[in-house]
């Protein structure tokens, strides 16, 4: 009896553990200049640091968190998350044909990058340059090369996959779209520069999508109308789309939404927490380092991570917005994200 | 035929010259995404967002200006203050990994 209820409780432990992420530990991947450091949230400090020879524009986690993709304006760079190793690189300029890629988000089955880019292709001798227009190209990371791609709006460089409907992408730029991956028909499904009649024209950065592996699913990016400041949100579990106007009017460039869904959290040259309910701002702490680009939260909601921007990580309690400390990196970066194994 | 993205009364006098009204080289031109585009990172070119009218500390955007140096060499480009990453001077990076202590050693208006 005694050995079978010892039994029962290693397994319910393994199913426990594995199955809700309580042994899980919360890292944060910060690309920057020529490098992409590991942060491990118990001991704030840089556990891990991955040299590459780039400049990382975004980046885009597999749905499991194993695989970590870097987006470098003419390559993606492949991080094995869990070994922390840098394990391909695939090229996607050539010398007659030079790709830019601007936004990058990886498939729900993890098989396939999605990947905003420009295309610019010139013929042998010929002084001519073919300006493509913008094309979202599906890479399949199995055969490692693009197998189909669709023309996009100019600027939708922030990709939202959803994860109840694997056939569909949504595209934030100058407007929002969602794209059919199998026909490429495109659906105007909100307008920022060009908004229905009697609605304000919105303008948001679509740079920043602040999501972690296994998370409640909601991406949330601020927005401004001439005099006032809001949240876009997309729920990636339903496709349902959200707004909520702000109280009070922030400069903000990216937010996350907390792990309860109880607070947004957003930052530029200050750090601010927003009751997602109201749109109250509830706390606001000018950031001491100065301006960061983005911010990650630890997988219990405790602690937040503000930057990169400049070469350092600033760490705040997320209940009272106390900066606990700064962790320096070795160079400039623009975004970073929470996975947890 | 009228050419879309050709100033109004300019006309092209030689083989070379007509050779650049091609479609082919303009392939941009019929879309109506080289009108709409706004030079810079915001779906609105509304300068709100970057002359942050705030009274009090921090004012103005950004502090320092550094700490915006990265994106605006890149996806943000902000052509009067930083390198042109994307297509002129990329990996600027090499010369300059963190631009608040590494500033001198950027040179991208001649390349040293």
């Amino acid at each position: 009896m005694k050995r079978a209820f010892v039994v029962w409780m290693v397994a319910a432990c393994c199913i426990l553990g594995t199955g809700s992420g309580v042994f899980a530990k919360d890292f944060i991947y910060v690309p920057v200049n020529n490098a992409l450091h590991v942060i491990d949230c118990e001991t704030d400090t840089v556990v891990e640091t991955i040299p590459h020879n780039d400049y990382i524009v975004t980046a885009a986690f597999s749905p499991d968190g194993s695989r970590y993709y870097l987006n470098a304006f003419h390559s993606v760079y492949a991080v094995d998350a869990k070994a922390n190793k840098l394990i391909d690189t695939y090229r996607l300029s050539t010398e007659l044909s030079k790709t830019d890629v601007f936004g990058i988000a990886v498939s729900p089955d993890g098989k396939q990058l999605y990947l905003s880019t420009w295309i610019v292709k010139k013929k042998q001798n010929v002084p001519k340059l073919n300006v493509l227009p913008p094309h979202l190209a599906v890479f399949d990371l199995e055969k490692k090369k693009v197998v189909k791609a669709h023309p996009i709006p100019s600027w939708a460089t922030c990709i939202v996959t959803l994860r109840n409907d694997p056939d569909h992408v949504i595209l934030i730029g100058l407007d929002i779209h969602k794209l059919n991956l199998k026909t490429g028909k495109l659906e105007k499904i909100a307008g920022m520069l060009h908004p229905d009649k009697g609605d304000d024209q919105k303008n948001a950065l679509a740079v920043w999508n602040n999501s972690s592996p296994g998370d409640h699913g909601i991406f949330v990016m601020p927005y401004y109308t001439a005099d006032s400041l809001g949240y876009f949100m997309i729920d990636r579990n339903t496709g349902d789309i959200s707004v909520l106007k702000g109280d009070d009017m922030w400069f903000e460039y990216a937010a996350v939404l907390s792990p309860d869904k109880k607070y947004i959290y957003a930052v530029m040259d200050e750090l601010i927490k927003i009751d997602r309910a109201t749109g109250k701002t509830l706390k606001m702490t000018p950031i001491e380092v100065g301006t960061c680009y983005t911010l990650s939260i630890t997988s219990d909601g405790r602690k937040l991570y503000v930057g990169p921007g400049g070469a350092d990580m600033s760490v705040y309690d997320a209940e009272t917005l106390d900066l606990l400390t700064i962790i320096p990196l070795d160079g400039d970066g623009v975004l970073a994200h929470r996975i947890s194994h | 035929m009228k050419k879309k993205g050709l100033k109004k009364g300019l006309k092209a006098i030689n083989k070379r010259a007509r050779q650049l009204e091609d479609n082919e080289v303009f392939g941009m031109a019929d879309e109506d995404f080289i009108t709409s585009m706004p030079i810079g990172c915001t779906t609105i070119f509304d300068t709100g967002w970057e002359t942050n009218p705030r009274p009090e500390t921090p004012v103005g955007n950004c502090v320092s200006s550094a700490r915006d140096f990265t994106s605006c060499s890149g996806p943000c480009w902000w052509p009067a203050q930083t390198p042109d990453n994307i297509t002129g001077f990329p990996d600027f990076q090499n010369q300059c990994r963190a631009i608040e202590k590494d500033w001198r050693n950027l040179n991208f208006v001649i390349k040293r």
